[in-house]
């Protein structure tokens, strides 16, 4: 399973990943300026925060926000492993907002949807990173150190 | 090895999702009295608000007892369990089992109030009772208990068009669940939604002929219709109980820390398990939908014969989009509910009230042992890894209470405690390049 | 992300574009690409440096950072952000005026007229000062009376440009406010543009249609070439030509001002491909200017050997001597790089340097009254790498000239479409439509399709705007007539439309002003300045559409029927 590292040496605290997030996956348009004109606006999935840090989902292998949920909408795609939000379920009691330990699920009361990090599953790669100027966002293997005996 | 697992909510099927995921095929029985499969009784209020339909109440696939080569008995009740024989007695048959699992749940309690037996009187746990409450013909209802289900039953019936009362003999609402200020503001949105809410009155009586008419309290009476239950729950011990399970001093079953009970090769988990309580530092009885899945998952897994520590339960509450004010706690509420362990024991309540938001934290030894956050929930989670492992965080209660409160905020804690932590979940969280 | 896949539609800097990457040497293109993604809160307007608390932003998709330190919100970013631009872009105006007249001030030229140069100078002195309360000098009543209303007649510097520049930085003006300081000083750079071409002539003498040649077939194989490039003190400019044709030394130029009577610099390529003419291993000397100067030229400069003067530097060389200094080093240079040089033997003729003389506005009025010509459009712009290099310009003006609309062109756009012939008259029957055709046989002799009016720092077609609203009496929202910038670049160009604005010119500009992060800035330039100039200045939001459909989109808004527009969601045709 990959996983997508942030290096914090390069990491300038920039935004754009929130941008282009909140325009690419989040609007309807994909345009930015049409974006910013949207309602509901768009929600990033990423969030730039603390000392200069981009921070997603990380797609816990143990994941609080799937045994959370009530009804079975905080899914797991079998093939890539990637955590993602099955919208039409979701019933916005924010359970999985409550037990994420990074913070990172976005309650939409617009939308009435939990919204959170897919990264881009099914866009191949994810926009944060093909959009990050110092490139401190990179997809990379991660060592299957939690895998149970 | 042929599993027998008793009930199909969310312990039961985290069970079986567990035994899957470990690579064990073997044959699974699973046994419930509920006829409907796999339906979410904390979705039910939706289903009576007309919000969500039968088939979105699912929390899995139809075809999940298949692709996961489980034999369902639905509808069917277990009579007993000869633990000698490893049997259980279902239906018209025996069934042998190598590995049981109680997940038999919890009963809703019907307090013994003069006319309870009436018509249009009911509790709301079962998709039975959803789908009563849902067709009966109603104009005026009574819903007495304002914990989660009753709260949200209540609205539920108000925008079905009801005239809804809301009836709690404690002073506030969700008594269990917010502090008196947190309950304040979320009654205050109960009320603007158009129910009416009466605390510290309690229900003596019903009255009218075959059907319910008139709920009569200490100081009034309230015509009505139709009464709801929401007092609370109860563990669902019969089984167990006639199987000469161990129950614990709160009435559940008493289990270890992988999910055993008293008997060997019988398992239990969800809301009829006592577990021990992180938040309290004593066992409890946590019914909840979260616990009864990770326990599930922790029985499942030794079950399969994989090791797995249950490190523990904590409540965790959510007041989702359907109130219309995000809320959340976790934990104890009030620093009253603390128990103290020892005379040196410190406890603290850390309140921040801005316009539109609560926050608290109650704190035991400088550790979080509860926590209500209402308005701006987003980060609470963050929260719920320094309660879970109970560190200190008496260096950053500034950041923990702020409105920027992010995870960078924690990691310097995880850093100074990572041997609270296994190998695994530690890498988890620091596995983001920091 | 869009990565250009073509840069360019002229063939010849295509051609070096493989050149350059053999030899390692990047290019314009090349940086932008690296450039990519550009911040989408610079691009939307939605940043701020103005002091050293921030750098901010206001975010669009979170709460937490939507407001500045200082309490900016996302209109006051896009306001300011667009009147940070005009302030750059008019000082830049101010400044060539400015150092024109101070080099006519010690420079020993014998001027043409010099009362007529005394009278401008003197104007200008005032513009650069506080200037006088209540003056648009010179402008028609009809424009100057309608800007005092709005408070926007452009008085002097220091109340112009240095009031503006304290808004960046404090109070709390509204942003229609902000805009219209913006067209405040857009307008005082106007009056300096008018200034400054009424002084050129004054000491040079009046410019005439000029016949030159264009592209990279201007630099010379056999004698040394001299490149000049960008804004360069037209004096300095004047007695270099002088002194260069005595000497037998070729001088060609890129994006600077082409006729310095009664001289030419030929312009051996466009803005945007200023690099290119390094790699011919033709330029012995550049002489760079500041504006429209890439600093790039530094780094492509020492590649191909080619030494460098800047005359506008601090210990800047003695002005007496410098141009000896550059022929003397020019010719050094040339003949220690011998003749080993690739010249593309690619030149186009352009007929230059139009006036009012030359365009008698009744004689407009009359042909759009006749409906000989359907319409105006002022074409401008330098050039941007967004674009692929000249493709929108030449598209949309072709299409003009085809439904017979009188193209008036101005500074880097003439020399843009002259590398393509839209100046040389014997191609005027090809591109023209009957209508149009006919109104420009009308006006003499050899009438290339476009009409060239020279620099905007020269002020000609201020000088023709107004003489068509003095001689129409009418306000030019009346007229069919529109601007367009389809490549535009520079601070400059930003200012240069607000005047066409100002004067009732509904204005088209690409690329958009990073105002588009605030829905309310955008609405200002269509609704607000509709309301007050008769014209607006649509903010192009979209970021892929056709040059065709653009051009279609002006066409409609000048009611030209048959034109190609845009619907949502695909091209519709227009029934013709």
């Amino acid at each position: 399973m990959k996983v997508l590292m942030v290096d914090k040496e390069k990491c300038t605290g920039c935004h754009q990943c929130e941008l282009w997030c909140a325009t690419e996956i989040g609007s309807e348009s994909k345009e930015l300026y049409s974006a910013i004109n949207e309602e509901p606006r768009g929600i990033p999935r990423v969030f730039v925060e603390g000392k200069r840090f981009a921070l997603q989902c990380r797609h816990c292998d143990d994941a609080p926000c799937m045994s959370a949920c009530p009804n079975g909408t905080m899914r797991r795609d079998p093939d890539t492993g990637l955590i993602y939000v099955h919208e039409p379920t979701c019933i916005a009691c924010w359970m999985c907002v409550m037990v994420c330990p990074f913070g990172i699920i976005e309650p939409s009361p617009a939308l009435k949807v939990a919204v959170k990090c897919d990264r881009c599953r099914n866009m191949g790669y994810p926009i944060c990173a093909e959009m990050c100027p110092t490139q401190a966002l990179s997809l990379r293997d991660r060592l299957d150190y939690r895998k149970k005996d | 090895m042929r599993y027998i697992i008793v009930g199909g909510s969310a312990a039961a099927i985290s069970a079986v999702e567990a035994i899957r995921t470990s690579g064990d095929r073997a044959d699974i029985d699973l046994f419930t009295d509920e006829a409907t499969p796999l339906f979410s009784r904390v979705l039910l209020p939706y289903y009576v608000a007309q919000q969500l339909s039968k088939p979105l109440l699912s929390f899995r696939s139809a075809d999940f007892f298949e692709t996961s080569q489980v034999t369902p008995h639905l509808g069917v009740k277990v009579e007993g369990i000869d633990p000698e024989q490893k049997t259980i007695t279902a239906g018209d048959g025996n069934f042998s089992y190598d590995r049981l699992l109680l997940a038999t749940g919890s009963d809703p309690i019907v307090p013994a109030i003069e006319g309870v037996e009436k018509q249009g009187i009911s509790t709301l746990k079962t998709m039975a009772d959803a789908e009563q409450i849902y067709q009966y013909p109603a104009k005026k209802a009574v819903v007495i208990g304002a914990g989660s289900i009753g709260v949200e039953a209540a609205i539920s019936l108000k925008k079905r068009g009801l005239k809804v009362t809301l009836l709690e003999q404690l002073g506030q609402l969700l008594p269990t669940v917010f502090d008196e200020e947190s309950a304040a503001i979320i009654r205050q949105r109960v009320e603007e939604i158009g129910v009416e809410v009466i605390t510290g009155e309690k229900a003596l009586r019903f009255e009218g002929g075959q059907k319910v008419e008139r709920v009569v309290t200490d100081t009034r009476v309230i015509p009505c219709d139709l009464v709801v239950f929401s007092v609370g729950v109860r563990p669902a011990v019969a089984l167990a109980r006639s199987a000469g399970i161990k129950l614990g001093s709160l009435g559940g079953i008493q289990v270890d820390k992988t999910m055993r009970t008293s008997v060997e090769d019988i398992y239990a988990a969800g809301d009829v398990a006592e577990t021990y309580d992180l938040a309290r530092g004593t066992n409890f009885i946590n019914a909840i939908w979260p616990c009864a899945f990770e326990q599930g998952q922790v029985a499942g897994l030794n079950m399969a014969g994989k090791r797995e520590v249950y490190e523990g339960s904590y409540r965790r509450n959510s007041i989702g989009n359907f109130i219309g004010i995000p809320a959340i706690s976790m934990g104890l509420t009030r620093v009253e509910s603390c128990a103290r362990e020892s005379a040196t024991d410190e406890f603290r309540e850390v309140k921040r009230r801005t316009k539109g938001a609560y926050r608290k934290l109650i704190l035991k030894n400088g550790r979080i042992v509860g926590a209500v956050f209402v308005g701006k929930t987003q980060k609470a989670g963050i929260l719920s890894v320094l309660l879970r492992k109970q560190i200190d965080v008496s260096s950053a209660i500034g950041a923990l209470m702020g409105d920027n409160l992010n995870f960078m905020d924690i990691l310097p804690l995880i850093r100074r405690n990572a041997d609270c932590f296994t190998e695994a979940e530690y890498k988890e969280l620091m596995d983001t390049g920091l | 992300m869009e990565f250009i896949q073509r840069k360019t539609v002229d063939q010849v800097v295509e051609s070096y574009l493989a050149k350059a990457a053999e030899e390692g040497l990047p290019l314009t293109w090349d940086r932008f690409e690296g450039q990519l993604p550009e911040c989408g809160f610079c691009e939307t307007g939605l940043s701020c440096r103005d002091c050293l608390q921030g750098p901010c932003i206001s975010n669009p998709f979170r709460e937490s950072n939507k407001v500045g330190i200082c309490g900016k919100d996302r209109d006051d970013l896009a306001a300011q952000s667009f009147l940070r631009l005009t302030l750059k872009g008019a000082i830049s105006y101010l400044d060539q005026a400015a150092e024109f007249s101070r080099s006519l001030a010690s420079g020993n030229l014998k001027a043409n007229d010099q009362a007529q140069l005394n009278a401008a100078r003197g104007d200008l002195e005032r513009l650069l000062g506080g200037g006088e309360s209540g003056r648009s000098p010179g402008f028609p009543p009809l424009l100057a009376d309608n800007w005092q209303g709005l408070g926007i007649g452009p008085e002097g510097t220091t109340r112009d440009i240095f009031r503006a520049f304290q808004m960046l930085e404090g109070g709390t003006q509204e942003a229609e406010e902000l805009i219209l300081r913006g067209f405040k000083a857009a307008l005082l750079a106007c009056g300096a543009a008018r200034l400054q071409g009424r002084m050129k002539k004054a000491a040079f003498g009046y410019t005439v249609p000029t016949a030159i040649d264009v592209n990279f077939g201007v630099l010379r194989q056999d004698c040394a070439n001299v490149l000049l490039v960008g804004n360069i003190s037209p004096l300095l400019k004047r007695n270099l030509l002088a002194a260069a044709k005595a000497r037998k030394i070729n001088v060609a130029g890129v994006a600077t001002d082409i006729l310095l009577p009664p001289y030419v610099v030929s312009p051996a390529t466009t803005f945007a491909s200023q690099e290119i003419p390094f790699l011919t291993g033709a330029v012995d000397l550049a002489v760079v200017g500041d504006q429209q100067a890439n600093p790039s030229l530094a780094a492509i400069a020492k590649a191909s050997g080619t030494p460098l003067i800047n005359p506008g530097s601090l210990n800047g060389a003695d002005p007496a001597g410098l141009v000896e200094t550059i022929l003397d080093k020019a010719e050094k240079s040339f003949a220690l790089r011998g003749e080993k040089r690739e010249i593309p033997e690619v030149v186009e003729t352009a007929v230059v340097g139009f006036s009012e003389a030359q365009l008698p506005a009744a004689g407009i009025i009359a042909g759009l009254a006749e409906g000989k010509i359907k319409g105006i459009v002022i074409v401008s712009g330098s050039g941007n790498v967004k674009f692929i290099q000249d493709r929108p310009t030449v598209i949309m003006v072709e299409e003009f000239l085809k439904r017979d609309i009188l193209c008036l062109s101005v500074g880097e756009a003439s020399v843009t479409l002259a590398k393509y012939g839209f100046l040389n008259p014997a191609e005027r029957e090809k591109h023209c439509g009957a209508g149009l055709f006919n109104f420009l046989s009308g006006l003499g002799r050899d009438i290339p399709s476009v009409i060239d009016l020279g620099r905007s720092e020269n002020g000609a077609i201020i000088e023709l705007l107004g003489a068509l609203i003095k001689t129409g009496e009418k306000p030019l929202s009346a007229y069919p007539i529109a601007a367009c910038f389809p490549e535009a670049n520079r601070n400059s160009e930003v200012v240069e439309a607000l005047w066409y604005v100002a004067h009732g010119i509904t204005t088209y500009f690409w690329p958009a002003f990073p105002v588009t992060g605030s829905p309310k800035v955008v609405s200002i330039f269509d609704h607000f300045l509709k309301e007050k100039f008769g014209a607006s200045l649509p903010i192009q939001t979209e970021k892929k559409v056709e040059p065709l459909d653009k051009a279609g989109r002006i066409l409609s808004f000048l009611k030209v029927e048959g034109a190609r527009i845009i619907t949502k969601g695909g091209h519709v045709w227009e029934k013709n």
